[in-house]
């Protein structure tokens, strides 16, 4: 058996010091995900609103663009494998008195969807209303699928854009999309310099 | 294990591979000469995207070439080793050594200078962690004795159909039109001094177009392209504008044309809207949302009709702010005076008011312009449903439209005898969390210079209600009550004798951006006793 070497008392300090450091931004790393500020457009799960102090005062201060008053929420019917297929049912509620609601979908490229693309209801009939889309992806990846939402209120037209994360398979096998988006696009990042560099088309004379 | 010359030629160009890699832009291998400065000049330019005026979809058949103009361009030799700045037609002019290897051309999307006036934009990656700007580089040349022209073009990345290549113009389009945002500033007062803005933006990103904190993020993801939407663009940058230069006590939050809105949002996204179309020249702000489906939506802020008008929504607001602003005449409006005067009042007036923002401290010091005619301004407003206005606080403003839900909902700031008490109601009737009535406010001037206590106690509504109370002083915070506590909260403050104070008071649970006015057994309006010891 191999003796055990005791630590030196500056070592087990400095090992504190690092517990306390990677505590603090484990700690961290839950607490932003916990608080971020609800996305504009990129769809949020309906989870229900709590009275606590925890849940007080987490609005966002964000001073957002303008859009069509809808909200949007979803819930995937089940978590789901490469070819399997799935249900995403999304509740479109609008929030104030329009004519018309047109919802049109469309999925990222590798991710089918096996429903209708578009749908239209007559918001005088009630405020809230649910789609349920069928999809399904021959891939394990990260997926979006892509909601826009229009409003015809007088005869004008508002919209208002959604984007919905799909999740197939098991999310630590797949990059993420930035960086698989940023290496199609052939980006080059430099840390040192603190620059991502795009391509130029160069001409010379 | 002996080391082969082929494994060693193996090892040598993989780790040429990587070097290259983490080079950004291929002048890792850069050596510099030690001749004589060689000119080096060019122009940089970027595909700009028109909105359709109909639609407001993005017009790809109409893309043109634009300068990039006022944009950093480096000579970067493993570093940079000469920096400019593009003039108005994009043009630069750099100076490399002779005998120098392997330098390129990068142009940054940045616009930055320092003096009088000075700006410092950058746009960021916003998939990156930390700072990281994007740029444009061209591909590694040699300098021998002769000077050189490279000419640097963002194309759109757009063939036809589909984005297939990188969208490098994104992050010069954006800087463009915030050039033109700063120009209209620059126009009344040359001399401003903008803090620095950083512009966060990728082709994935859906985190949503908004203003916080000195930062604009900006939609890239194809179900909503933001780069090419310059009133969306300059929308924000009036956010910025009202941060920087003036003041903005508005909450924030989703909001629409047809909104009942809280006073200090409807004033902001109001100016935005109207900011937007100053910028542009064009009164037709134009939204290009789904690039899959070429959709858009389009809002003229020279419109006179407005859903739900009023004090409290930001077409009203818009209309009216464009209307001083622009020199189309028309029923009730008779104004043409550019930017000077709604710069003056927002810079120098609206700060100082002890009222929180909106278009009563806006209007007030307006008429009070002597380029301005105060019954003109009450003309236009009465236009919009809006009594006229005397003060900051909107004294006797009282019209409503029919569909403003909340029995309390007027006047906006609301005066008592908080000595022995007074009703004052929340209401959640026209939406969650900025909706108009959920913050309901209190005007008062301190009668010493003291520590009170203040109090809300239900009277009526929701049965387990969560009052909250807050307390500014020319908009600033001074601190808030916001216990757990059901049916009451108390708070305790310091005031000083004389100054104009504004409580607010609010029902935690409309506060919510998702509360439900609709839902079946919704109670939308919760009342308090408000009292001072």
């Amino acid at each position: 058996m191999k003796p055990v070497l005791p630590f030196p008392e500056h070592r087990i300090k400095l090992m504190k010091k690092y517990y306390t450091v990677i505590s603090v931004l484990i700690a961290g790393l839950f607490l932003t995900g916990m608080s971020s500020p609800i996305d504009d457009d990129e769809a949020a799960l309906n989870e229900p609103a709590t009275d606590s102090h925890q849940a007080k005062h987490k609005h966002s201060t964000d001073y957002a663009k303008p859009h069509a008053g809808i909200d949007l929420t979803f819930h995937q019917s089940k978590t789901v494998v490469a070819g399997e297929s799935f249900e995403l049912q999304l509740t479109l509620r609008t929030r104030s008195a329009a004519d018309q609601l047109q919802v049109r979908l469309r999925s990222d490229e590798g991710l089918q969807l096996d429903s209708a693309d578009a749908y239209q209801f007559d918001t005088r009939q009630g405020m809230t209303h649910s789609v349920v889309c069928e999809f399904s992806a021959l891939q394990d990846g990260q997926y979006y699928v892509n909601v826009t939402a229009s409003l015809q209120i007088d005869g004008k037209q508002q919209s208002r854009s959604f984007t919905i994360p799909v999740t197939v398979g098991d999310p630590a096998t797949f990059k993420s999309s930035a960086e698989e988006a940023n290496s199609k696009r052939g980006y080059r990042l430099d840390a040192e310099q603190g620059v991502i560099s795009m391509p130029a088309v160069e001409t010379t004379e | 294990m002996k080391f082969s010359f082929p494994l060693f030629l193996i090892f040598m160009a993989a780790l040429s591979g990587l070097t290259a890699c983490s080079s950004g832009g291929g002048s890792a291998s850069c050596s510099l000469g030690t001749g004589a400065s060689i000119s080096v000049t060019g122009q940089i330019t970027f595909d700009r995207v028109p909105l359709d005026s109909a639609s407001g979809a993005l017009d790809f058949a109409n893309t043109s070439t634009e300068p990039a103009q006022g944009v950093t361009v480096q000579a970067v030799c493993n570093s940079a080793i000469s920096s400019a700045t593009t003039d108005a037609n994009g043009h630069y002019s750099l100076s490399v050594p002779a005998g120098t290897n392997g330098v390129l051309v990068r142009a940054k999307a940045e616009m930055l200078k320092t003096g009088t006036p000075a700006w410092d934009v950058t746009v960021l990656d916003e998939t990156q962690t930390g700072d990281v700007v994007f740029v444009m580089d061209g591909s590694p040349f040699n300098v021998v004795n002769s000077p050189l022209v490279r000419n640097l073009h963002a194309a759109s990345g757009f063939d036809g159909l589909n984005y297939t290549t990188s969208r490098v113009a994104g992050p010069f389009a954006m800087l463009d039109t915030i050039r033109k945002a700063q120009n209209l500033v620059l126009s009344v007062n040359a001399s401003s001094i903008f803090p620095p803005l950083k512009v966060k933006w990728s082709e994935v990103s859906t985190t949503g177009t908004f203003y916080t904190n000195n930062t604009i993020s900006v939609l890239g993801s194809l179900a909503d392209t933001d780069e090419y939407d310059e009133h969306v663009i300059a929308h924000e940058w009036g956010h910025y504008f009202q941060d920087a230069f003036s003041r903005d006590d508005s909450i924030g939050g989703q909001h629409s044309q047809g909104n009942v809105l809280d006073i200090r949002v409807a004033f902001s996204e109001g100016f935005g809207n109207a900011f937007s179309a100053m910028v542009m020249g064009d009164s037709v702000y134009k939204d290009s949302q789904s690039v899959l489906f070429r959709t858009g939506f389009t809002i003229d802020v020279e419109s006179n009709s407005c859903p739900n008008e009023g004090w409290y929504n930001e077409c009203s607001v818009q209309s009216v702010l464009f209307d001083f602003f622009d020199d189309d005449s028309e029923t009730s409006d008779v104004f043409n005076l550019g930017f000077t005067e709604i710069y003056d009042v927002m810079v120098n007036d609206m700060p100082n008011s002890p009222a929180l923002t909106s278009i009563f401290n806006f209007i007030t010091p307006f008429k009070a312009k002597s380029s301005v005619v105060g019954t003109d301004v009450d003309t236009l407003l009465n236009a919009q449903l809006i009594d006229q206005i005397t003060d900051d606080f909107g004294s006797g403003v009282t019209s409503l439209d029919a569909d403003v839900a909340g029995t309390d909902v007027v006047p906006a700031f609301k005066t008592g005898d908080l000595t022995t008490g007074f009703n004052v109601c929340s209401t959640g009737g026209n939406g969650g969390y900025n909706g108009l009535g959920v913050n309901r406010f209190i005007t008062f001037t301190s009668p010493a210079t003291d520590r009170f206590t203040f109090n809300a106690v239900r009277t009526s509504g929701i049965t387990q209600s969560d009052p909250d109370i807050y307390i500014y002083q020319n908009g600033i915070p001074l601190g808030g009550g916001e216990s757990t506590v059901a049916n009451s909260e108390t708070f305790n403050v310091n005031l000083v004798t004389g100054v104009e104070y504004v409580l607010q008071v609010l029902e935690f649970t409309y506060s919510n951006p998702d509360y439900n006015p609709d839902a079946v057994g919704a109670i939308n309006e919760t009342c308090f006793t408000i009292s001072r010891t």
